[in-house]
């Protein structure tokens, strides 16, 4: 197969359907390496993983190993985890800490900044080796910026600055971090590791997906209704069989929530979780102690304006999905065309109760552990759907649910009732501009 | 740990040891043989099945886990496991444990019997075969002949490794 042509890519993605070859063609699929995520900011990583001067994390850009490093300046850079001499991994544990980093395979050596300290034997290169040889210093990505702890990198030189490129968007990721009195939140321990043989767009999709809940997951809100009706009033069940049975909305419930999508791809839904500890205004003692702490540090009314921000899940295009009333963010990594990673972090609200991080803790392993009866649905469907989008017969996808129903909302923004199939178009429509552009 | 039972400590000693073996052995075959009603009723009713997401993990509480349920949860996973639009067991996988390295702990509350052990757990279903293995730890409480479950702790040797879903206890 040979590459596939500009306008021929573009051609894939219309109003209302999608090719199926945009999940399932491998040539599609390193084009998106290389045009979405060879572009667009990309999160590498958040502040509190690498504290320290000299504190690293390997991470990922698309299927470009990086590391994200501080430097003895404080400032936070992201470099090709790859030694200018031969090639190999420089780091290679999931994170560490120096003043230098040292290649495993001949002891080049760097500092903080991926700058050149020396090379063994600097006799043997022809008139010696500079210290901080631009083309013997391991690679920087382009541009590195971050938003309210959260460090994003781009491999392009030339693009919008991250804060345009997160537009309103911006405002959940906000609103992330001032659910914490102290204004900033704190990654914590390891992330939850997943894996499906699917297209990563399809976790992406199904994550604003409101009609999906009802159908693939019946099993976990008929098995969460069935012991609630056998022991008791909901409000007194565990907190994840209350997550499981919220699934159980009806599609009018549904669409008594908006969804929301903007230019640039990004999406997210409003919160629907109601009663008991998942509900948004709980009544325990120690949400009155949080909510007591919030108000002292913003004062009353600002604080009912963070709780009244009440969405659910939140996607920044291409690749991050969470969720803010339970500090749950997830990556997702693709591998190739039919194999995607998902990442899942749980996030400490600096200053609030430690009771409030043991409930997304639970939240998080609830619906991110590989043993989730929810998640299990979700990644089961996706295989099954990468096999059904492989077969030929039909080439188009259907997208129209609910299509020209949309209200402009905010900046550059679309909103409709939350069974409408918005945030595939949106998505879908930035995917197709980022593949067109040459 | 204050002391491992061992041979040293007699027939006594012994029976006991092969008491909490066949009770190990037979909790496998629950799960094996799908009889996850039997499994969950080997449970203490305040009995807590948890498996880590971090090696040498301290809690379960400020941490990620790959499964912490109390009877209540269980008692929905195996509701969920016995519906017939539960996608993820369709087909249902088939499982085979094999256990041993079985060693009592001597110590801590008298009324219950500590065991650590190991396992190997064979799955295949729909074509897939996977394999899990790692650590048990028990806290057993002495009930009529045989024991209830407190405490199981499972750590897989890959905790903290990329996984696909699944479904059944290990």
């Amino acid at each position: 197969m040979t590459a596939p042509e500009q306008s021929d890519v573009a051609s894939l993605v219309e109003t209302d359907r999608v090719h199926r070859r945009v999940y399932t063609d491998p040539e599609i699929f390193v084009l998106e390496m290389e045009r979405i995520f060879g572009r667009a900011w990309i999160l590498v990583g958040h502040d509190s993983q690498v504290p320290e001067p000299g504190d690293w994390i390997r991470t990922s850009i698309g299927l470009r190993d990086v590391v994200a490093i501080r430097g003895a300046d404080g400032a936070i850079r992201v470099l090709y985890n790859r030694c200018p001499h031969r090639g190999m991994t420089v780091c290679v544990p999931a994170k560490g800490s120096g003043r230098r980093l040292v290649c495993p395979y001949h002891g080049w050596a760097f500092d903080t900044a991926g700058k050149l300290l020396g090379v063994p034997q600097p006799a043997g290169y022809e008139g010696g080796v500079d210290a901080g040889d631009a083309r013997r210093s391991m690679a920087a990505v382009a541009r590195v910026d971050s938003y309210r702890g959260f460090v994003f990198a781009s491999l392009a030189a030339d693009g919008p600055t991250l804060v345009d490129y997160l537009g309103d968007i911006s405002d959940t990721l906000d609103n992330f971090c001032d659910r914490a009195p102290e204004g900033e939140v704190e990654a914590v321990g390891l992330p939850l590791r997943q894996t499906f043989e699917g297209n990563w767009k399809l976790h992406m999709e199904n994550s604003v997906d409101t009609v999906h809940p009802g159908f693939v997951h019946r099993s976990s809100v008929e098995a969460a209704q069935g012991h609630i009706s056998e022991s008791g009033a909901a409000e007194d069940a565990d907190q994840a069989i209350q997550m499981f049975n919220a699934n159980g909305f009806t599609l009018n419930q549904w669409d008594s929530t908006d969804i929301h999508g903007y230019d640039g791809g990004h999406v997210y839904m409003d919160g629907f979780y109601r009663g008991g500890i998942i509900d948004p205004d709980r009544k325990d003692p120690v949400f009155q102690e949080y909510k007591s702490r919030m108000a002292a540090a913003y004062g009353e009314e600002r604080t009912n304006r963070i709780f009244a921000r009440e969405t659910f899940n939140n996607l920044i295009y291409p690749n991050l999905s969470f969720n803010t009333r339970f500090q749950q963010l997830r990556v997702i990594r693709p591998v190739s065309v039919d194999r995607t990673d998902i990442h899942s972090y749980v996030f400490r609200l600096k200053g609030a109760p430690e009771e409030m991080f043991h409930t997304a803790v639970k939240f998080v392993s609830t619906a991110n552990s590989p043993a989730s009866p929810v998640l299990a649905d979700d990644l089961a469907v996706f295989e099954q759907l990468q096999l059904g989008l492989n077969s030929e017969g039909s080439e188009w996808i259907d997208l129209s649910r609910r299509s020209g129903r949309e209200e402009a909302f905010g900046n550059r923004g679309i909103r409709d009732k939350a069974t409408s199939e918005l945030p595939m178009r949106t998505m879908l429509g930035a995917w197709r501009r980022y593949m067109a552009a040459a | 740990m204050s002391g491992v039972v061992s041979s040293a400590g007699g027939v006594e000693a012994l029976l006991r040891l092969r008491r909490v073996e066949e009770f190990l052995f037979h909790e496998a075959r629950l799960i094996d043989e799908r009889r996850f009603e039997d499994w969950r009723d080997l449970y203490t009713e305040d009995g807590i099945y948890w498996v880590p997401s971090e090696p040498g993990q301290d809690n379960p509480v400020d941490r990620l886990s790959i499964f912490y349920e109390n009877r209540e949860l269980m008692d929905v996973r195996i509701r969920q496991l016995r519906h017939n639009a539960f996608w993820a067991q369709i087909p249902p996988v088939r499982t085979r444990h094999v256990i041993g390295n079985v060693m009592l702990e001597d110590g801590g509350d008298d009324a219950e019997v500590r065991a650590r052990s190991s396992f190997v757990m064979l799955e295949y279903r729909d074509d897939r075969r996977r394999v899990f293995g790692g650590e048990a730890r028990h806290r057993l409480r002495p009930d009529g002949d045989g024991f209830r479950i407190a405490f199981k702790r499972v750590d897989i040797v890959d905790c903290d490794g990329t996984h696909g879903f699944m479904s059944v206890p290990f």
